[in-house]
């Protein structure tokens, strides 16, 4: 099976909704370089980050990440 | 700058100090132990010894000041947990595993330069034990600047 690789809109998202990583890494509980991190794809969150991250956007979790076909 | 980002910063901080804390005590111990071994200069014998204090006394202070730090982070549950958070703890699993691997790999040079040169055992232990120390360090350091800017 061909390895996929995760996308995600995070950045995008955080954008709409005018906060900045340091504001998003505050309300999740998490540290500014982690948002970045997953921003980036240098890291793929867990299920509970992903979910705690589009908690945090108000956007279903499918929105924020997905796989690249 | 949020409490959670000043916290990273001063972390930052005490790990270099670590680094150069460990490095310059015991690599300079190591020199300075050599160079009586091979009859060396008194005068470089006394400057690696006053260099190998500097850095034990830079070690003390970086795990003062890391006592003082782990204090704050019980009074702040929520700093605490976002500096543990689950990117912190791969960058920390995975420089673990690299200098375990170094620190293998130094043992298996060591090894094989025993067989043709006895070595002291004071001083493979040392060495192996500031590389293996300094590498997961450094390379925890390195993965927190990389998650910077992507």
């Amino acid at each position: 099976m061909a390895e996929k690789r995760l996308r995600n809109s995070l950045r995008e998202h955080r954008v709409r909704h005018g906060l900045t990583q340091e504001q998003l890494a505050t309300l999740v509980g998490v540290t500014r370089k982690s948002v970045n991190a997953v921003e980036t794809g240098r890291f793929v969150p867990s299920t509970v980050l992903a979910l705690e991250l589009a908690r945090a956007l108000g956007v279903p979790v499918e929105s924020l990440f997905h796989l690249d076909d | 700058m949020s409490d959670v980002e000043v916290m990273e910063e001063n972390r930052r901080q005490i790990l270099w100090l670590l680094v150069i804390g460990i490095v310059s005590w015991q690599g300079f111990d190591l020199a300075a132990d050599s160079l009586k071994l091979t009859g060396g200069l008194h005068a470089l014998w006394i400057a690696a010894k006053t260099a190998s204090l500097t850095g034990a006394i830079t070690w003390a202070v970086a795990m003062i000041r890391m006592s003082f730090f782990r204090r704050r982070m019980k009074r702040r549950p929520a700093v605490a947990a976002a500096l543990e958070d689950e990117v912190v703890q791969d960058a920390r699993l995975r420089a673990l595993v690299l200098a375990f691997q170094v620190t293998l790999a130094t043992l298996g040079m060591l090894l094989a330069v025993d067989l043709l040169h006895p070595l002291p055992l004071q001083f493979g232990v040392r060495l192996t034990v500031m590389i293996g120390v300094s590498v997961a360090l450094v390379s925890f350091l390195r993965a927190r600047k990389a998650e910077e800017n992507g």
